[in-house]
């Protein structure tokens, strides 16, 4: 039998298998309805419209509600005036936030304070300046008439130098919610790896198996199947994200494919690079309750991957940035944020993913053999010089 | 059950299925660390035969078996199969039962022996077939749909066995095959590796208990710390041997056999004695008996394998 159909058998069967486990389905649902959650629950919870400011005043000079009105209009919201009875009443109801602002006499504009939210701070900087404003026109001695024009002069308009469009936002929210799931990908299809590895040793069908095929074609094999049953589920994510987004009304990126492409390609060249590593953790170990002591260290590595890329996240085109993207460990993590969020050069993705791939290739080569020489040896773990011996 | 295999065989007539052509361990050496676990061991299995592979716990019988079935490499030392090189690629014609035995414990027993029989060339519907055809040969035809680790603990063996054979090998390599067997199940077996011998194939399994498999094997190599101390026909063997004799006599004193050369002399019942001796004149023994009481057994025994084995490693 030649080496192609021998892996062909071991793939599909590690599909078949894996595809109809209960425990599959179950990972599958659980992600899939975690997915949909958090795409629908912000959207079902968040502000549609424009917001409406709950402003109270007390002992207010004329015309101060028009004023907060085309204030708060600046700011693309409503005002709700209200003229409160006393100082305390109206304290009282900011401190339960019944109001949002509160306006006393002709200087003083308060806030509640810890639960300010920006917008409210922004209202009531414009407000006391209105109110600044105010006093020095009227200390100037100009009639109370003029200065209501002058006050309430439209704001001139405000432009950005790089333009800021809703699809950066939501680029940035793809990217964010990419990168959590190649993490929780690359550990967790790294994990069926290691156990299923484990499971052909520990069950000793192993010694059967490679009577017929060889290591590394049975290696290839677990490693395409799983691959290929994770990158279904991927696509079965991404999918039903890009469903559930379209349904409540999300705005959706043009770039959007390109996003998913990119995830995809990394997710590739991640599970390449971690799975036979992965592969050669359960062949070095006897026990299932070894197993996760001996994948320990990858699944550090990824951690560290995730944990890079979010401060990538925050400068995609840092120094950081700039240089994970040729570790090859970290690469997978952090080059799909620098991708899509930063400016690379054009030689940055095809140089990154040549150091990738020769860095698979020498792994592969390492880990494999530490599996073929550990997948038939039983008893106490295998020593780590033990197993890249030839 | 009297199912001829032959007749349902997947891929025509039995005697074209099998290469003629003997397999030959030739100067197999391997050692672990300082463990010497095979040393220059040589011997050569014709097809068409049961050859058992025998020694104690810890001669290199399962290491051998890894090197043959290319599990294990040898560090000095061929496989020959018909006087070529044993290859990959034949060894997909070759079956195996490990000594450790071990199935996909949540895979179902039909998928699983399909998959193997797949692994070793057999297409869909041949390993379909075939493995139809050993559940049913194998009495459990009606559990091809559980899964293995819901299966007994002797219906586990049979499917262990039904592994080793469902793509029909030309070669049969079993590591201690009969371990764990009732006297029942080690007839079930005997009985289908002798039908594969009869049709051509070439069994050879191991064993450490010498005693258990001497009826069942034709052709014997008896293994001790790597090396082969005794190998041959069983029968040829034992006539080699030097063949005891058996005296029972009864009523009688102590004195008839002294000075005759005594093996083991034992009571058995009260009154009775049995007297066993080594390479002393039948003729002059039974007229010491008659003279002595009544002889109740007298009898010339060959020697048994472990016998002959503890006389070619003896001192």
């Amino acid at each position: 039998m030649r080496a192609v159909s021998a892996v062909r058998l071991v793939a599909v069967r590690e599909l078949r298998e894996r595809g109809r486990s209960k425990a599959f389905w179950a990972g599958t649902i659980v992600l899939l309805v975690g997915v949909v959650a958090a795409t629908i629950v912000p959207a079902m919870l968040g502000h549609h419209g424009p917001r409406t400011f709950q402003v109270g005043t007390v002992r207010a000079p004329g015309g101060l509600a028009s004023s907060v009105i085309s204030d708060a209009a600046a700011l693309g919201g409503r005002a709700h005036v209200r003229a409160m009875g006393s100082a305390i009443q109206a304290r009282s109801a900011l401190a339960a936030q019944t109001l949002d602002l509160v306006v006393e006499g002709e200087t003083t504009v308060l806030v509640q304070g810890p639960k300010t939210d920006q917008s409210v701070t922004g209202l009531a900087h414009l407000v006391a300046r209105d109110l600044a404003v105010k006093a020095r026109l009227q200390a100037a001695g100009l009639p109370a008439g003029r200065i209501r024009g002058l006050v309430r002069a439209a704001p001139a308009p405000v432009r950005s130098l790089l333009p800021v469009s809703p699809d950066n936002q939501a680029s940035k929210a793809i990217v964010v919610a990419g990168t959590i799931i190649l993490y929780f990908a690359l550990t967790a299809y790294g994990g069926w790896v290691t156990s299923g590895v484990l499971e052909e040793k520990s069950s000793r069908v192993a010694e059967v198996i490679l009577s017929a095929v060889r290591p590394p074609a049975l290696l290839a094999g677990k490693v395409i199947g799983i691959g290929l049953l994770g990158l279904g589920q991927l696509a079965a994510v991404a999918l039903t994200a890009t469903i559930a987004a379209i349904a409540v009304g999300r705005h959706l990126p043009p770039s959007t494919p390109e996003a998913i492409g990119v995830i995809a390609l990394w997710f590739l060249l991640g599970y390449a690079f971690y799975c036979s590593a992965f592969a050669a953790a359960g062949a070095a170990s006897s026990r299932q309750e070894q197993a996760p002591t001996v994948a320990g260290p990858l699944t550090v590595l990824i951690l560290l991957g995730y944990l890079v890329s979010l401060s990538v996240l925050s400068n995609p085109d840092g120094a950081l940035a700039r240089i994970t993207p040729f570790v090859p460990p970290l690469a997978p993590l952090v080059m799909p944020v620098r991708m899509l969020l930063g400016h690379p050069q054009p030689w940055e993705l095809p140089a990154s993913a040549a150091v990738m791939l020769a860095a698979t290739y020498g792994l592969v080569r390492l880990a494999g053999r530490a599996y073929s020489g550990n997948i038939l040896r039983f008893g106490g773990r295998v020593t780590l010089r033990d197993a890249v011996r030839p | 059950m009297s199912v001829s295999l032959l007749s349902e065989r997947t891929g025509g007539s039995p005697s074209g299925r099998y290469r003629p052509g003997p397999l030959e361990l030739a100067g197999l050496r391997r050692r672990y660390g300082r463990t010497v676990a095979l040393d220059g061991l040589s011997f050569t299995i014709e097809p068409g035969q049961i050859f058992g592979f025998l020694g104690p716990n810890g001669a290199g019988k399962t290491t051998a078996m890894r090197i043959v079935m290319g599990i294990e490499p040898p560090d000095a030392g061929a496989v020959r199969w018909g006087g070529r090189l044993l290859t990959h690629t034949d060894r997909l014609a070759f079956g195996y039962m490990p000594e450790q035995r071990g199935l996909y414990p949540k895979m179902r027993v039909r998928d699983h022996l399909v998959y193997l029989a797949r692994l070793h060339g057999l297409t869909t519907g041949q390993a379909a077939a075939a493995c139809d055809r050993w559940l049913r040969r194998l009495g459990i035809g009606a559990k091809g749909y559980e899964r293995v680790e819901a299966l007994s603990h002797g219906n586990q063996q049979r499917v262990q066995l039904a592994a080793a054979l469902v793509h029909d090998p030309q070669v049969l390599v079993l590591d201690e095959p009969f371990s764990g067997l009732d006297p029942l199940g080690i007839e079930d077996m005997t009985g289908v590796l002798r039908e594969l011998a009869h049709a051509g194939a070439t069994v050879v399994f191991s064993s450490h208990q010498l005693d258990l498999v001497e009826d069942v094997c034709e052709e014997v190599a008896i293994v001790d710390r790597g090396r082969v101390v005794l190998a041959g026909s069983v029968r040829a063997l034992k006539q080699r041997g030097s063949p005891k004799l058996v005296v029972e006599v009864e009523g009688t004193g102590s004195d008839w056999y002294a000075g005759l050369p005594t093996a083991a002399v034992e009571p058995t019942d009260p009154g009775r004695v049995r007297v066993r001796f080594h390479d002393a004149d039948p003729q002059v023994v039974l007229d010491r008996a008659r003279a002595a009481g009544k002889v109740r057994r007298f009898a010339i025994e060959e020697p048994s394998l472990s016998e002959l084995f503890l006389q070619a490693v003896g001192p």
